[in-house]
């Protein structure tokens, strides 16, 4: 069940990163001049803290298998202390937006970036909440009450967004 | 376990450089410098999506299902650049 949720989410970001690679070759000029006032480095950071904490989760999950319940809700918890990182850093980057008026209805380009980066917070703030979740039942050693909702597939949500930030980041930021 | 965080910690470490290679390349302007960005990121797809994901252990119609979407999405994108 979580593959064919995770294909589905993949399936429409990746229609809108094609639609936006369209709009970008006719509007060459407009995208690319756009694309400056974004701060690369802020998303740079971004990439290093998902892609850590995804590594944080695979590690609760090793622990998780091996039997230590406590110590993979600890990386669970780091996971979701990075995860709070992104939301920050996030925040600082929208309000820079915001106070140079780049928000949406200013072209294309800026429509595309806060529709893509807020569905994508979107799924990162519901995958710290599925983090938090797994991580008291695991710290509790409770059973997950349904198969298809356990630390597996909670995780599998996690690198989901890791998974849709590495597409973003290139595709928005940097070509 | 000890074995496990080594390993996919040597997988972490090559996400971390590959972000900084794509990263720093992206200074330059061209298509071909485009062409090697994307690439980067598409091995970083691959790597999150068949070792972080543990797609290796979904049934292979997804492994199929997913890699061809995927590669497809690419070659759109590459296309139009």
């Amino acid at each position: 069940m979580i593959w064919i949720f995770i294909f589905m989410e993949l399936l429409a970001f990746g229609l809108a990163f094609i639609v936006f690679s369209v709009l970008r070759a006719k509007s060459l000029t407009v995208f690319e001049s756009s694309q400056a006032e974004l701060n690369q480095g802020l998303a740079l950071l971004n990439t290093l803290v998902l892609v850590t904490s995804g590594y944080l989760v695979v590690l609760a999950n090793g622990d998780y298998d091996a039997g230590n319940d406590r110590r993979a809700a600890r990386w669970l918890g780091g996971a979701m202390a990075l995860g709070g990182v992104f939301v920050i850093v996030k925040a600082v980057e929208y309000r820079d937006k915001i106070a140079h008026g780049l928000t949406t209805g200013v072209n294309q380009f800026f429509d595309f970036y806060w529709l893509l980066t807020a569905f994508h917070l979107f799924h990162v703030l519901l995958g710290i909440l599925v983090l938090a979740y797994m991580a008291r039942k695991v710290q509790k050693g409770e059973a997950f009450a349904a198969e298809d909702f356990n630390l597996k597939t909670g995780s599998a949500f996690w690198h989901m967004c890791d998974l849709i930030w590495v597409l973003l980041f290139p595709i928005l930021y940097l070509i | 376990m000890k074995s496990f965080i080594i390993k996919e910690g040597a997988i972490w470490l090559a996400l971390v450089v590959l972000t900084a290679v794509g990263f720093y390349n992206s200074s330059e302007q061209g298509r071909s410098v485009a062409y090697v960005v994307l690439a980067i990121g598409l091995a970083k797809f691959f790597l999150i999506f068949f070792d972080f994901m543990e797609m290796k252990h979904a049934h292979r119609l997804w492994q199929v299902a997913m890699t061809l979407f995927t590669l497809v999405l690419f070659g759109a994108i590459s296309f139009s650049l």
